[in-house]
């Protein structure tokens, strides 16, 4: 058998040259990460996996199984990191990826659209006809300032917004909408039980407050107003809450795998949705701040939401059909 | 990585064999350490956020925005740090800057590098984790698992481990060489090479002391440290390296 330091002196350059190459593939400095000899890196992990391997058999010392342990681990790290075709994989997902990944928890977003459009449907014809209905869903307080913003006489919407001011209401819904969309996902985790009740707050609020408002003759102003941005914020939010229920499904139905397991492969495939939703948001809540404030008639505003929806139901009906799922 | 009689860890170490054939340590890092890399991300973000208040009003001043600007800007920021922060110098760089001083990084279970999707799913649900203040389911799930994982940690498959774990050693060098006992075995001779090489690190005291458990079997009692690294060089070179060295 061959002694350590025999051992170390016959393997000792090949460790080097495996170092050397690691260092620049660690390097902070992006330009500096392509080594001349990449190529050499999966033989020589290989042997490394090996000399390791005899190390250790052959009892040689902490120090060198260690420090060949420490390399592997660098160099494993390196072969099986994700890296490149952000862009690529971005495109795909938004020409149909994420439309398809929609598809696949049709049944879900199903469920997910009626108890939304449902509940906000029923909250709007009692706010409609009978005010004290809506005062109970959303509080007095709300119903006031709603009627105040939407009024079509108050000189607070016969003038444009300035430029300023739509740029602040334009971080608000980012800062509101998304943060919303991303915890009605996390909160999947409690058995489904927390994006439940976040998305039939919402609905009973929203449809409520959209109720009143046609109940009592605004309609100029509040629907001119969510016409644009309604699709893609209110799909978002039924997005989100499909993201959340598949957590909470894989707690609750986690089929023939453990529940750490079915949560593991849940999760993983709500990414997508969740990342989406977000981004269907961010949408919406450019809309919301730059088109929706504009005083344009009603039919015009109107056709505008409708076409939008439109594009957006088509989007998730066809999208992707041609192709693998990305 | 040591192994009592019964084969259950004393620490918290865990091996993934790799497609290699190799198996790699796991270094799960503890609520108290992970806790101070959050204390210290949080402070970075509070340190942004105000920083960013100062800059945008100066700024208010000298091109004449108006304050609804201001709070636009201030509103993306607080959304981006609060969700973003995290995610992206995870996906990215498979840490943040308060995990990175304490030389800790983000893994998948089987260690192979956190994937973005990972990186989504732990930072997304830090929220619950963060129920209802101070993180605190997050502490009792740790506390509870094993490998210290939180929620997030649990659905995304993710560890926070301690990266790099090896500290050279000085070279071990002795003058003399001499044969140890013919019947000790590998695992023995193994711990005889391990006490010489960390003996740079301990006293002479300590080396004593340590030294002083082979008593029985040593000749020379009067240089136990002296015989055992003499019994590490040769264990080391060889007879016949050792012997040429020793010349």
């Amino acid at each position: 058998m061959l002694n350590q330091k025999a051992f170390e002196a016959q393997h000792q350059s090949s460790w080097d040259e495996i170092g050397r190459i690691l260092n620049r593939l660690e390097s902070r400095r992006f330009w500096k990460r392509t080594p001349h000899n990449i190529d050499a890196l999966p033989q020589l992990y290989a042997s490394l996996c090996q000399q390791h391997a005899m190390a250790q058999s052959r009892g040689y010392s902490h120090d060198l199984t260690s420090q060949l342990h420490s390399l592997i681990a660098r160099a494993h790290h390196q072969l099986y990191k994700h890296r490149g075709g952000w862009l690529r994989r971005t495109i795909s997902f938004i020409g149909g990826g994420f439309a398809q990944h929609v598809r696949n928890e049709a049944k879900l977003m199903a469920l997910c659209c009626c108890l939304f459009f449902g509940i906000g449907t029923i909250c709007a014809l009692l706010s409609a006809t009978n005010p004290e209905i809506a005062d109970l869903l959303m509080g007095s307080e709300q119903r006031r300032d709603l009627e105040y913003m939407y009024r079509p006489d108050t000189t607070f919407r016969s003038e444009e917004r300035e430029s300023s001011s739509k740029f602040m209401m334009y971080g608000f819904y980012i800062f509101n909408n998304i943060s919303i969309d991303f915890q009605t996902f996390a909160s999947g985790i409690l058995f489904g039980v927390g994006t439940l009740f976040i998305l039939v707050f919402n609905a009973i609020v929203i449809g409520a407050a959209s109720g009143y408002l046609t109940g009592i003759g605004y309609i100029d102003t509040f629907w001119g107003f969510v016409a644009g941005h309604s699709a893609p914020e209110l799909l978002a939010v039924c997005i989100s809450a499909v993201a959340g229920l598949m957590l909470g499904r894989a707690l609750i139905k986690p089929g023939n795998q453990s529940r750490r397991l079915a949560l593991l492969r849940e999760a993983k495939a709500a990414v997508p949705l969740i990342l989406g939703a977000g981004l269907m948001t961010f949408m919406a809540a450019f809309i919301e701040a730059y088109w929706s404030p504009l005083n344009y008639p009603l039919a015009v505003k109107a056709s505008v939401g409708i076409t939008i929806w439109v594009a957006f139901i088509c989007y998730f009906c066809f999208a992707g059909r041609k192709g693998s799922i990305s | 990585m040591s192994l009592p009689a019964d084969n259950k860890p004393i620490d918290t170490f865990y091996g993934v064999e790799t497609p290699e054939g190799a198996i790699l340590q796991v270094a799960p890092a503890g609520p108290l350490v992970r806790g101070l890399a959050w204390a210290i991300d949080a402070s970075i973000r509070a340190v942004i956020l105000i920083s960013s208040i100062i800059a945008f009003s100066g700024l208010r001043f000298a091109i004449d925005e108006g304050p609804e600007t201001i709070t636009g800007l201030f509103l993306i920021i607080q959304f981006l740090l609060s969700w973003m922060y995290t995610t992206l110098f995870e996906a990215v760089t498979g840490t943040t800057p308060g995990k990175r001083i304490f030389r800790l990084w983000v893994v998948h279970d089987n260690a192979t590098p956190l994937t973005p999707a990972g990186a989504v799913i732990r930072n997304f649900l830090r929220i619950i984790d963060g129920l209802p203040v101070l993180n605190i389911t997050g502490l009792i799930c740790m506390l509870i698992d094993s490998r210290f994982r939180r929620l997030g940690d649990l659905a995304a498959g993710t560890v926070v481990v301690y990266r790099d774990l090896h500290q050279k050693a000085e070279a071990f060098e002795y003058s003399k060489a001499t044969p140890p006992p013919a019947w000790l075995n590998r695992q023995q001779k193994q711990s005889i090479v391990d006490f010489a090489e960390r003996s740079a690190v301990l006293s002479t005291e300590r080396q004593q002391e340590l030294a002083d458990t082979l008593a029985p079997i040593i000749s020379n009692q009067d240089d136990r440290v002296g015989t055992i690294k003499a019994w590490a060089q040769w264990i080391l070179h060889g007879q016949s390296n050792a012997e040429s060295k020793s010349v």
